[in-house]
């Protein structure tokens, strides 16, 4: 059985945010909904400095705490790996939020627009999110499923810094970076087991 | 600095604020957490304190005050949490993962408490004098009363425990990780509802606790503060964040809530209180009336700090 | 509905159309999702240049064409006020009316003088099918905007000089060693954006050594091996100081590429011109083996000597390179550290592992050609070019590749579509490189044959000889024009898809220029500081609503040069959706007035020849076009019969022939030479100078000299102390130009990101003043211009400097969300004939201003 993930290598990112609006793009997310955001850190003093571009998303962790917490069981995994929610089923507590380590899920008290209440042509036609739920990155397995398509984020990026394929085989390219760059995993303490590793 | 437009529509503590990879405040859980977690755990203790050790805190229409008061105060903090919830109509879902989530739990033995509790209670319902409904099999401490009492109350020891226990649950968040947390809401919960015993006794509803009973109260805050630290200094040595949350607590944006609300009228003004109460015969049951309902505020305040000042620690 | 939950049977059509993006200058091939009429994603196209990528702004572009507040209908102004923040009284208008206005005012403007008319764009897209229309127009004035003002100038005349062609482009693939002047390139910024993205990962990783100047630690910087903070506008000192050491300590240089390649041999008298052949006027170099003099191109050039005196008839000679030895010690890294604030030891150090990585001699195979290889390259932009010396600044630099043979060779910085199969450099006068004669985006104008005399532009690009264009100076010559000797005024100015009063130079004064001029048409999709000043508003079509009728060709697109041994590509822009409202592609408007006005056929005369129709795709001037039948003919001219309108909708794009690597790295297939002895600056300023003396005009010649030189900027040399802080604008990958501040999804990450909306200080700086992070600060230039905003503190800055990026602080936009948020770096900068690099026409960048705290970021006052 496939188990989906994905490796960043941070010494690739740029910091060019195209994979934070792609994903946004192909998902129809609401205004102030971002699934996968990048992160700056900046390290040193002055002039050894170095600014870090730290691409995220939901790491679709192999014990997800989420999965866990949510009481309605509204978050599930399926057999390859990736972890959804459900909107009809939640009922937003945010236990989610309060659960996951990686900032992965929102809570959107009142899904809109961009540009306020009238919604643009593009967001009439992608914007699914329901108001009052938590929702997050779903390796768009839309993508996967319909086409064994690689997720938006993934695509777009201009320095390959994002690749995405099946853990569970030895040979694939994420296992092969992973071991031969040394990939770690994100608060590997916790032991969530995520599916997302980065590279440094 | 940014973000107001969707402040409020739209929660999550990493994207709501700068883009950097630094502590985070959370920003999903507030005052009508604080609030919930509040009621529960006084409501449970208030039932306990009945059952275990004839609490009753007075009567009225033949029911404990203790009784009217738990069922009430945990009927409340229900709602508002229902309230809170982003679909509040979906909130009868929430009994589906007991396996895993303490929410799940707690609202299990929220339902448990409400139906047993509410059913034991109503055979001592009193109207014009008349006891018309003593004869039901599970009244007082029929065999089945008994087993009433009992799953009430082990459901009652879960409501008082289970909010500090989806805190402690989360890994994220260095300060809620923690037993102390549950340990808190306990000894809180339990000198909440002990304080009001004799906040009933001073308006006249229910008799002046047995003085046994002063020396457990004084434990009971002793407890709650020996927690709160403990837990403090855990958070400080164990994890960045945690020091981080610490600071925020004493020094930070939660100051007054921490050391005001949470240290002072949580416990160093209800054990001053009590000290002075002991020097003070005259007015000692007014100042332990005040103890309780300065207790209650306190117990609040301990709860909303923690929340408030629970942080995520950067995880990259 | 979400087209992820639509039913099957809802789903009237879901088809992927290509085409080319248009959210910055690159033009990315793309691929549009279109469900049932609306656009719901955009992806790359796996074809040169962006190979499958898009960046974020490519992918933000639906939501710039579907914001709700584009201009849609055409808008005559009725209040003849005008200025920023004025409300121009829009009322609405139909085409037919408003194209009967333009008729008239364009009409009357070109029977009295064509020259009146200017026109000013950014639409790099549509240059190829608007420069027909200026040209049968009769029009010598059409002007880019910002991109003249800060950008280019430092860059273009350089390319040309040393590679014949517009821009020049870095070889990562084979570079061991890049160092970068305050520029982005390769992380998502400039030209080639997409593919050099990769191409720079993928060579950081290999292990090529990047190193970046540049006085903010921006993303190229941070991912950088190694950031060298410093000060602004003293890059020229840091490179002649580079320069000394390769040339006076370590004797590290191409000693065989100066002899072939360059000027340096050709001897010089005491005047600093060349000494010449009294017969033929050719330059002459010593002959070292027979110990004579003679022209440069009968000696061996091996032979020709690079250094010693010679006596010639009388006058004293040197060889360019002499003096340039001569020279550097005046620039040792000792003399240039507190003029820049790096350390000496920091300047050797990368000077030496420059000088080494080049590995000057070694060659190396590509595509069965053994070509040098020289795997150093050092390359600028615009941080270095927009400095009232900036010139010198980025020939420094360029000069760098020069010593060590890093010119037109693997490795090293190459030109920029400058050679194709029929066309490449050749020698012009006195041996020097020019760009031969075929098919090119772009006339030098100059070369080494100017002769400054009265000004014919608007732009009085006349008296800038050695740059390639004057745009900075176009304003300032509407306003001052006559005193330079221009004899006419403009009378029409067309503005699209530009926004110069936000992206140029003052506001202020950009705004009395406007106001010289009697009639102003603005084309634009969005409402901004520009339309507010137009007569006439016509409403532009997205990118995404258009078809450029013009097949765009890589050999000459300045933005996209073709990659070595792989096959080229041609592409357009294709409509994916109808027009929104009455929008209407700024370039079918101008070929309608051109039909009214009587001058059609001559556009398709020189459309003809422009655009390489051939035979039965010629277009016949006595007919009319639509644009698809002008796309379907350009395109099966260039690409085949087989790849026209058709094709092209399918595909978007067309491979061609491969590039080979004799075509990428042309240096040793030709003998045109480069000047490292920048002896024809003389010339030009002596021609410069005698024109100005005869107008009594006083103006800065103090740049045409033959050696590089650093002098401070004239905000370095600012008096009063007071104003201690330089205030340095960078570029984003997320924002460009000044329409994306339209587009929510970019200005929300911008507002996230916590850098760009804010103004960046060094922390320890900002420790001395007392200024936390996150409080407001107001600015203050010298002039007296203020601002506020908040502060970031942040190590990544030099300790003098502040940063505010992009075109940001608007001040009339269409109205989405934070549109106007940010500081206008622009306002901040004088706009002055004495600001301007006199040589490249750029404007100085370079302001400092002082600081004070406004209010805590707890709210209280300061």
């Amino acid at each position: 059985m496939k188990r989906w993930g994905m490796v960043i290598d941070l010494a690739r990112c740029v910091g060019c945010y195209a994979c934070t609006v792609a994903c946004k793009e192909e998902n129809g997310t609401a205004a102030g909904v971002w699934w996968a955001p990048v992160y700056e850190k900046e390290v040193g003093t002055y002039p050894t400095v170095k600014r870090m571009f730290l691409p995220t998303l939901c790491c679709h962790c192999k014990d997800a705490p989420c999965l866990k917490a949510c009481p309605t069981g509204a978050i599930t995994k399926r057999e390859d790996g990736i972890v959804l929610i459900d909107e009809d089923t939640c009922c937003g507590t945010r236990a989610c939020v309060a659960a996951c380590p990686y900032g992965a899920i929102t809570f959107v008290e009142r899904a809109q627009g961009e540009f306020g209440k009238e919604l643009t042509p593009h967001e009439k036609a992608t914007m699914k999110m329901k108001s009052g739920v938590a929702q997050k990155c779903t390796f768009n397995v839309h993508r996967i499923d319909e086409a064994n398509y690689e997720p938006a984020c993934v695509q777009t990026c201009p320095t390959k810094c994002r690749i995405f394929g099946d853990l569970n085989d030895p040979e694939s390219e994420v296992s092969t970076l992973i071991r031969n760059r040394n990939g770690q995993q994100p608060r590997a303490e916790l032991g969530t087991d995520p599916s997302v590793w980065y590279l440094r | 600095m940014h973000h107001e437009a969707f402040a409020g529509s739209v929660r999550n503590p990493f994207t709501s604020g700068r883009w950097i990879m630094e502590p985070k405040p959370q920003n999903i859980w507030g005052k009508s957490h604080a609030t919930w977690f509040t009621c529960m755990g006084v409501g449970a203790a208030l039932f306990l304190n009945r059952v275990l050790f004839d609490l009753e805190l007075g009567k009225v229409l033949g029911i404990t005050v203790a009784e009217w008061l738990s069922l009430v105060v945990i009927g409340v903090g229900g709602l508002i949490l229902i309230a809170d919830l982003g679909k509040p109509l979906h909130f009868w879902k929430a009994y589906r993962n007991p396996l895993t989530s303490w929410i799940s739990v707690g609202f299990i033995a929220d339902i448990v408490f409400c139906v047993l509790a509410g059913l034991w209670a109503i055979p001592s319902l009193e109207l014009g004098g008349v006891n018309a409904l003593g004869w039901l099999p599970w009244a007082g401490n029929k065999p089945l009363g008994l087993l009433f009492q009992f799953l009430a109350g082990t459901a009652c020891l879960i409501i008082i425990m289970y909010p500090g226990l989806v805190l402690a649950s989360s890994g994220s968040i260095p300060l809620w990780n923690s037993a102390l947390v549950p340990l808190q809401y306990l000894a809180f919960g339990f000198n909440s509802a002990l304080g009001l015993a004799y906040l009933s006794a001073r308006v006249g509803v229910g008799p002046i606790p047995s003085p046994v009973w002063l020396p457990v109260l004084v434990f009971l805050y002793g407890i709650g503060l020996l927690f709160l630290l403990l837990h403090l200094l855990e958070s400080w040595y164990r994890h960045e964040t945690g020091r981080f949350s610490v600071l925020r607590l004493i020094h930070g944006d939660v100051r007054n809530q921490f050391v005001f609300g949470a240290l002072g009228l949580g416990v160093i003004v209800p054990l001053a209180l009590i000290i002075a109460s002991a020097f003070n015969s005259s007015s000692s049951l007014t100042l332990l009336a005040i103890t309780g309902l300065v207790g209650v505020a306190g117990n609040w305040f301990s709860k909303l700090a923690i929340i408030r000042a629970g942080t995520y620690a950067p995880f990259l | 509905m979400a087209i992820q939950s639509m039913r099957r049977e809802e789903v009237v059509e879901d088809v992927w159309l290509p085409t080319t993006c248009d959210m910055c200058f690159n033009r990315c091939n793309i691929r549009v999702r279109r469900v049932n009429g609306v656009v719901v994603k955009i992806e790359g196209l796996d074809a040169p240049p962006n190979n499958g990528k898009t960046c974020a702004k490519g992918n933000a572009a639906v939501m710039s064409l579907y914001n709700p507040n584009r201009v849609t209908t055409p808008l005559v102004r009725t209040n003849p006020k005008k200025g920023i923040g004025v409300d121009p009284g829009w009322r609405e208008i139909s085409w037919e009316k408003a194209m009967e206005l333009m008729t008239e005012k364009v009409g009357a403007a070109r029977a009295k003088d064509p020259r009146t008319i200017a026109l000013a764009t950014f639409d790099t897209t549509s240059q190829q099918s608007l420069r027909p229309w200026m040209a049968a127009l009769g029009s010598p004035n059409q002007t880019t905007i910002s991109a003249g003002f800060f950008c280019g100038n430092g860059v273009h005349p350089i390319a040309f000089a040393m590679t014949g062609a517009f821009d020049v482009h870095y070889d990562i693939e084979r570079c061991n060693f890049f160092l970068m002047f305050g520029t982005s390139w390769g992380f998502v910024n400039q030209r080639e954006a997409m593919g050099v993205a990769q191409e720079m990962a993928d060579a950081r990783m290999r292990g090529m050594k990047l190193v970046v100047v540049d006085p903010i630690c921006t993303n190229s910087a941070s991912q950088a091996d190694e950031w060298i903070p410093i000060r602004p506008g003293t890059d020229t000192a840091f490179c002649l100081a580079m320069q000394h050491v390769l040339v006076n300590e370590l004797g590290l240089y191409d000693a065989e590429f100066l002899r072939r390649y360059t000027n340096a041999p050709y001897l010089t008298g005491p005047d600093g011109h060349y000494v010449r052949d009294p017969r033929e006027g050719k330059p002459l170099v010593w002959d070292a083996r027979n110990s004579r003099a003679a022209a440069f191109d009968v000696v061996e050039p091996l032979d020709c000597a690079l250094e010693g005196t010679f006596q010639l008839e009388g006058i004293q000679a040197k060889p360019g390179f002499q003096l340039i030895k001569e020279h550097l010690p005046k620039w040792t890294p000792e003399k240039v550290a507190d003029i820049t604030t790096v350390r000496a030891a920091t300047i050797r150090r990368l000077a030496t592992e420059f000088g080494e990585a080049a590995s000057i001699g070694s060659k190396i195979i590509l595509d069965g050609y053994e070509l040098p290889h020289r795997p150093a390259a050092a390359s600028w932009y615009r941080g270095t070019s927009a400095h009232k010396h900036g010139l010198h600044s980025c020939m420094s630099i360029a000069h760098l590749n020069v010593l060590v043979g890093a010119i037109d060779v693997p490795g090293g910085m190459c030109h920029s579509g400058g050679t194709g199969p029929t066309w490449g450099p050749v020698e012009g006068p006195d041996g020097l490189l020019v760009q031969g004669p075929g098919p090119r985006s772009r006339k030098a104008p100059h070369s080494y044959d100017f002769q400054v005399r009265k000004p014919e532009t608007l732009e009085l690009v006349e008296l800038f000889p050695l740059a390639i264009y004057a745009r900075a100076m176009l304003w300032l010559g509407v306003l001052y024009g006559e005193k330079f000797g221009l004899d006419y005024k403009p009378e029409v100015l067309i503005v699209c898809r530009s926004n110069p009063l936000a992206t140029s130079g003052d506001p202020e004064i950009m705004g009395e220029a406007f106001r010289q001029i009697p009639f102003i048409i603005s084309m634009s999709v969005f409402q901004d500081e520009t339309t507010q000043f137009a007569d006439l508003l016509l409403p532009d079509t997205h990118a995404l609503e258009r078809l450029v009728p013009l097949v765009s060709k890589p050999y000459v697109d300045g933005n996209s040069p073709p990659q070595a041994c792989q096959p080229v590509t041609y592409r357009t822009q294709l409509p994916v959706v109808k027009a929104q409202g009455q929008a209407r592609y700024w370039i079918e408007v101008l070929y309608e007035l051109a039909d009214r006005l009587g001058f059609r056929q001559d556009i398709y005369s020189i459309l003809n020849t422009d655009a390489n129709l051939k035979g039965p795709h010629r277009l016949d001037p006595e007919r009319k076009y639509t644009f698809e039948e002008i796309f379907d003919r350009s395109a099966k001219s260039s690409c085949g019969d087989e790849h026209g309108l058709e094709y092209f909708k399918r595909v978007g794009y067309c491979r061609g022939a491969k590039y080979s690597a004799r075509e990428a790295f042309p240096r040793v297939f030709h003998k045109a030479r480069v000047p490292l002895y920048l002896e024809h600056f003389l010339t030009a300023g002596e021609q410069v100078r005698s024109y100005m003396d005869s107008r009594g005009i006083d103006w800065d010649t103090s740049d045409y000299v033959p050696l590089i030189h650093w002098q401070p900027c004239p905000a370095a040399s600012q008096a009063n102390k007071e104003y201690d802080l330089y205030v340095v604008n960078q570029k984003l990958p997320i924002l460009t130009f000044s329409f994306t501040a339209e587009n929510p999804w970019l200005t929300e990450i911008a507002d996230h990101s916590g850098k760009v909306y804010t103004v960046a200080m060094n922390s320890a700086t900002a420790q001395r003043k007392g200024i936390n992070d996150t409080d407001m600060i107001e600015l203050e230039t010298p002039s007296g211009y203020r601002v506020q905003a908040v502060v970031r503190l942040t190590q990544g800055i030099h300790p003098e400097c502040l940063s505010v990026p992009g075109i940001l602080g608007r001040r009339v936009t269409s109205g989405a969300p934070r549109s106007k948020k940010g500081v206008h770096y622009n306002s901040l900068l004088r706009y002055d004939v004495d600001r301007l690099d006199t040589v490249s026409c750029a404007l100085d960048a370079c302001v400092k201003v002082k600081v004070r705290k406004v209010k805590s970021a707890n709210g209280r006052r300061a």
